[in-house]
């Protein structure tokens, strides 16, 4: 195995260009690379471009530079504030250790199910930073999501909008509280103006190879003013659209059945703060 | 930008303020370059997938799990390992000091990680409640303690608070935080060759062939080793009982975890290459994953012996009459998955020349066993072997039967350099030794007031492919069948079953968890029909009187089960509130079971109790630590005894286990290799006896065997009490051999024994000779901590220090001493029945869970349990012990299981395997010790190690029963089955 460190975005594109593997956090390449990889492979470590680690906070939005930490994340009051879900997302995220390596740009570029990030970047409408040869470029995550990643591309950051009056949450099930896989994971964000839901944005993860949104169930509650029946034909709306595909136990049945009630609890915390 | 030839990086790091600059390959990850490369030990390794954090080391003052980075990616940066965190934060120091007064570890691999952790919080977390540390540590995995002692000795030196004074503190532990000790895995020798296992590809399948000739030419590759190449017998050290497990499979494999062949190479790459080049076809055959399907009787034989290899039966009364008179029978199938020790330490270790000696450093609870293993297969003298094992990294059972020593033996005989072999995580999950799973249909019938009148039970262990120590299981599943009740007729049929699947060792609790869990869910079922209070049918129902090995009669069972149950309920208190829409259930357990072993087999603990001329005390034996505190334990007896000030120093006597015949811990003369020879022979007779009688026996009916029982009775118990005695009497030395030393909860039993019998003669010698040297008799003088004193004139004394002086030319006062198990009956010959093991704890247990009906979560609110230990000899080192095995059963209960599909393990890593992290297990569980001083223990202790570990899945499980009000009857229960269940 080859290893670079490039010391600018251009080297490292440079790198990635030639067919090598961009590293961050490592948490999830170094166990797979570090007695398989043949003397052919080239990791390029990205980890360290100081331009990839910067967070920046503007009036109105946030900058999340692709290399930090889910820790440095979760820890940012701002980000606390007005993107809630993605910091309890980060916090969930295997555990202490894990989460001081592990990077944002590194749970995009896995593309596995169980990404917890996904589901709350989807609900606060996230727009990934990319850079390329061409120069930079700015892609809805659901877009990235849809058709993957661009060819010869580099996630550098993350872009979030702030909208005060928006409330997101998330919420994961794994059989265990700490280094979870991930079973489900939920997330939600809606604004209430004068008492009533506006622009409801669901998600559920871990069910196929990618979260996927929720509109039938955003549908029940777009316009509408909290009842714990609403939220229960949400619940149950999501439960029922959700694609599932993954075929490793739990089963189905009961996949769905956590969608519900993880969005079933969010939703009631939601109506109540 | 850097980039260097040769797939090398230059890396420059600074550790524990050491500069340091090397070369090295760009794939090497920071925890093998600062362990393998730079010998900072303290970064051990776990699991390679950040899940355990034993490799957690401050990187820029951050916690980082060590294994998921390449040592580049650290380059130019700063790192303390936790030998340099007296330097790197602030409260390491005082922490240390919290924990060793606490006892917070057992057998320490974790230690080193989870003290950076823990460090770290205590100088940046914000938050320092328990609940904020708990969180802190959750990267950080422990299998021994529980988390809890841990947690408040973090809390403590947060709070600031004194260290509480020990009177005897543990020395032994002090050398696991400060990270000097070595594990078999730290014992990495600069340059060795990497050696890896090729599997079995099926569980079960005919070999056509095997061809090693594509791997041997790749390029730096030492040596491929097959059963060709074997020179001795191909015999694994599993074959304690029965001679059937190969040490490489020769056409044919059983099991998953059937040894194709191994290699050594010089890089990790190159051997996983090597791996992958050797062509083996197979003729794939059916697998058999199932006990019950074994059964059938179409089924496939695995072994030569038929799928039945072991029986024992439990016949009191008259079942049938009894059912008869019942006004309620409750029937139900109980079953447990398959388990992992998970021991925090990978299994693994290496092996060197040293002259024409053989070196190996491994994991094993009997180093001699191990050694016999190795110079069985290579056929040497045993000599020439040597084995280094002082502790473990965890065990809890698993290496009571020990393989790899064979492989690494013939990778270091063949290649003659030294060689490193250790399992990663996805083997150690999915092919090493697991335990006995268990099958049990119940059939209990009672009267209308919940007493019991007649138990039927036929309860079967999967043995997996080979017999392993199974017959040491069904034992114990047959004589505690009844758990902790008298139920006056019973029919208990035992038996372990060959299947296709993994195969087993005995693992913490062995047979008695298994067993105590199918009683007491019966008993629970019977009591909710019955609409009785599970704890007043258990009372109305509990042992009237134990019996023990000796078969004496012990009267008080039922006074300290109905204590233990007491004390749970009281401290259970009132049922608390569930979070709203959670379901709240309280279970109770009582368990009567094992601890030292059921049979009248004579085996030999030995210890030595020496001072030397600057007056220092040292116990030594030839057990390894396995962390269970008796290392301490057993100099913490000699401390009392003499009334020292300091405790004596354990040294596990690597003499005595180089000496095969054990001469060095006898009492008589040196033994001729005649009368060793002699030894040996008679043992191994009496195990392969024992094994083979089994194997016969096991094709009878239970009615036909229960007959030839009675009719063995006299004879066994005949053969048994005079080989015993041959062995005391005439061969006064010779440590054991193939029967495991510290398992079955008796090691302080055992070993507390021999060292106090050590320690009555080393006080007989020394009192003869202060009586020579002051000039008067023995009866006058008396011992104190600092010598032996003239009991009317204080001043005449003579210190240890100058007793050791006068003690010939050595300079040093010793004494040897040896415990055997109890001398008893194996059979009852009126009944057929077995005796059963020597002795028996009692205890109970109460939880108090809440459930989520929507998501099937549940989140453990309160833990109590009481146990009778007989005699408190350490308050914390008992406590760690049930707390530990509390948690450890808990994770059977809720979480962890070996995955199967068609013979295969579908799990990879500790990302599967659930080891409860500190975030899943309870807080506050309270512990209360009873004393009855009944033990066979020194003063009346009892062994404590299994316990906690045997009661509380039942707990857990009967607490799940009430919320739910479904008795879910298999472990562990997942969210998904209780979901599943409403």
């Amino acid at each position: 195995m080859r290893y670079l460190r490039p010391t600018t975005l251009e080297q490292a594109i440079a790198g990635i260009g030639e067919g090598g593997i961009p590293l961050a956090g490592g948490t999830v390449l170094v166990p797979e690379l570090k007695h398989s990889a043949g003397e052919n492979v080239t990791v390029v470590d990205i980890g360290r471009l100081a331009a990839l680690r910067e967070m920046k906070v503007q009036h109105d939005d946030v900058q999340i530079g692709a290399a930090v930490t889910l820790a440095r994340l979760s820890a940012h009051a701002d980000l606390q504030r007005y993107a809630t879900a993605l910091v309890e997302a980060a916090e969930t995220v295997g555990n202490p250790q894990v989460r001081r390596a592990a990077t944002v740009g590194g749970n995009i570029a896995l593309g596995i199910p169980g990404a917890d990030l996904i589901p709350a970047l989807l609900v606060l409408d996230a727009e990934v930073m990319l850079f390329g040869t061409a120069g930079e470029e700015l892609l809805l995550i659901e877009q990235i999501i849809k058709n993957g990643m661009p060819a010869g591309r580099l996630i550098t950051g993350i872009k979030i909008n702030f909208h005060e009056s928006r409330r997101s949450r998330f919420r994961k099930f794994a059989w265990r509280l700490a280094s979870g896989k991930t079973i489900v994971n939920v997330a939600a964000a809606l604004r209430i103006e004068n008492g009533r839901i506006m622009a409801p944005k669901l998600t559920a993860g871990g069910l196929s190879k990618h979260p996927s949104r929720l509109p039938l169930a955003e549908n029940f509650l777009d316009g509408q003013a909290w009842s714990d029946s609403l939220i229960e034909q949400a619940a149950r709306a999501a439960a029922a659209e959700v694609v599932v595909d993954v075929i490793s136990p739990p089963a189905e049945k009961y996949r769905r059945k956590l969608v519900a009630a993880g969005l079933r609890q969010l939703l009631t915390e939601m109506s109540r703060s | 930008m850097t980039r260097e030839a040769n797939n090398f990086v230059r890396v420059h790091l600074t550790i524990n303020g050491r500069r340091v600059e090397q070369e090295i390959p760009a794939q090497t990850t920071l925890q093998e370059f600062l362990h393998h490369h730079l010998k900072f030990r303290e970064v051990r390794y776990g699991c390679g997938e950040g899940v355990c954090g034993a490799c957690a080391v401050l990187l820029d003052g951050e916690p980082v799990a060590s294994c998921l980075l390449f040592a580049a990616q650290a380059d130019g940066r700063e790192i303390a390992t936790a030998c340099g965190l007296d330097n790197a934060t602030n409260h390491a120091d005082l922490l240390r000091e919290h924990l060793l007064a606490r006892e917070a570890f057992q057998c320490g691999y974790c230690a080193c990680g989870m003290l950076v952790s823990a460090a770290h919080h205590l100088d940046a977390g914000s938050d320092q409640t328990a609940a904020a540390i708990r969180r802190a540590l959750s990267g950080n995995l422990c299998r021994c303690t529980g988390y809890e002692q841990i947690v408040e000795a973090t809390a403590a030196t947060f709070a600031g608070e004194n260290v509480p004074p020990v009177k005897y503190p543990r020395d032994d532990l002090r050398g696991k935080l400060d990270g000097s000790v070595r594990y078999p895995t730290d014992l990495h020798v600069d340059n060795a060759l990497v050696g890896r296992i090729l599997w079995s590809e099926w569980p079960s399948a005919k070999i056509i062939d095997i061809d090693t000739r594509e791997a041997e030419s790749i390029p730096g590759v030492e040596a491929v080793l097959t059963h060709k190449d074997i020179p001795g017998k191909n015999l694994a050290g599993t074959n304690v009982f029965v001679e059937d497990h190969p040490l490489f499979a020769v056409d044919r494999v059983r099991s998953m975890a059937e040894v194709i062949a191994v290699v050594a190479a010089r890089t990790e790459i190159a051997a996983a290459e090597a791996i992958r080049r050797i062509r083996v076809r197979y003729e794939p055959l059916a697998p058999v994953t199932d006990v019950l399907a074994a059964l059938r009787p179409d089924a496939p034989q695995i072994g030569a012996h038929g799928n039945v290899i072991s029986q024992f039966t439990e016949i009191k009364g008259d079942v049938g009459a009894a059912f008869r008179q019942a006004d309620l029978i409750v029937e139900e199938t109980y079953r447990c998955a398959i388990n992992d020790h998970a021991c925090m330490e990978l299994e693994g270790g290496s092996g060197w020349l040293e002259g024409d000696t053989l070196v190996l450093a491994i994991p094993a609870h009997s180093p001699h066993a191990a050694r016999r293993a190795v110079a069985r297969a290579l056929k040497m003298r045993e000599e020439k072997i040597r084995v280094i094992a002082p502790r473990l990294g965890g065990s809890f059972g698993k290496y009571l039967v020990t393989s790899i020593e064979g492989y690494l033996a013939l990778l270091v005989r063949k290649t003659r350099r030294p060689v490193r072999l250790v399992l990663d995580r996805q083997e150690a999950l999915g092919r090493a030794n697991k335990r006995h799973p268990f099958v049990g249909r119940y059939r209990l019938g009672l009267k209308r007031d919940g007493i019991f009148l007649a138990l039927e039970a036929e309860v079967m262990a999967d043995a997996g492919a080979y017999v392993s120590l199974t017959p040491a299981v069904i034992s114990i599943f047959a004589v505690e069948a009844a758990g902790a009740y008298e139920i006056p007729n019973l029919k208990i049929l035992a038996r372990g079953v060959l299947t296709n699947n993994l195969v087993t060792a005995p693992m913490r609790g062995f047979g008695s968890q298994q067993i105590s869990f199918g009683i007491e869910c019966i008993v629970e079922k019977a009591a909710r029909e019955l609409g009785i209070d599970p704890s007043v049918i258990r009372r109305k129902n509990y042992l009237t009187a134990r019996r023990n090995g000796r078969g004496q009669k012990i009267p008080s069972s039922k006074i300290c089960l109905d204590k233990t149950m007491e004390a749970v309920i009281r401290r259970l208190g009132s049922r608390p509130e569930p979070p709203p829409g959670w379901r709240l259930g309280r279970g109770l357990a009582s368990i009567h079971a094992k601890y030292g072993y059921p049979y009248g087999f004579v085996d030999r603990f030995v210890a030595r109790v020496a001072v030397d001329q600057d007056g220092r005390f040292t116990v030594e034996s030839d057990l390894s630590d396995a962390g269970t505190g008796i290392a301490s334990g057993m100099a913490r007896l000699v401390a009392n005894y003499f009334g020292l000030k300091k405790v004596p120093a354990y040294v596990l006597s690597q003499e005595a286990v180089d000496d095969p015949s054990g001469f060095l811990f006898s009492r008589g003369r040196r033994p001729s290799r005649f009368r060793a020879g002699l030894f040996r022979f008679i043992e191994r007779r009496q195990t392969l006896t024992a094994g083979r009688l089994q194997l016969i026996l096991s094709r009878q009916k239970a009615g036909a065997f229960i007959k030839i029982m009675r009719v063995l009775a006299p004879p066994v118990n005949f053969f048994n009490k005079s080989v015993s005695g041959i062995k005391t009497r005439l061969f006064p030395f010779g440590v054991d051999s193939f029967i495991p030393r510290i398992s079955g909860s008796r090691s302080m039993l055992m070993a507390g024994a021999a060292v106090l019998h050590a320690a009555e003669r080393f006080k007989k010698a020394a009192l003869a000779k202060a009586a020579r040297l002051l000039d008067t008799s023995v009866d006058q003088l008396e011992v104190d901590g600092e010598g032996i004193h003239h009991r009317s004139d204080l001043t005449r004394r003579v210190t240890w220090a100058e007793l050791a002086k006068q003690a010939g030319q050595v300079g040093t006062l010793a004494a040897v001493g040896e415990a055997h198990l109890p001398e008893g009956a194996l059979l009852d010959p009126a009944t057929g029945n077995q005796v059963g093991p020597v002795d028996h704890m009692d205890g109970s247990h109460g939880c108090d869970l809440a459930v989520n009906p929507e998501t099937g979560e549940v989140r453990i609110l309160r833990y109590v349990a009481c146990h009778d230990v007989g005699r408190i000899l350490d308050r914390e080192t008992i406590r760690g012990q049930l707390l530990g095995g509390i948690v450890m059963g808990i994770g059977q209960a809720l979480f962890e299981h070996i995955e199967v599909s068609g013979g295969k393990v579908q799990i990879a890593g500790l990302h599967d395997y659930l080891v409860p992290t500190s975030l899943d297990v309870p807080s506050g569980v309270e512990i209360e010790l009873i004393e009855s001083g009944e033990g066979l223990g020194p003063d009346g202790a009892k062994g404590v190690g299994e316990a906690g570990a045997v009661a509380a899945p039942i707990a857990v499980a009967n607490a799940l029963y009430d919320a739910l009000g479904v008795q879910l009857t298999r472990i562990p229960t997942t969210p998904e089955d209780i979901v599943n269940c409403l």
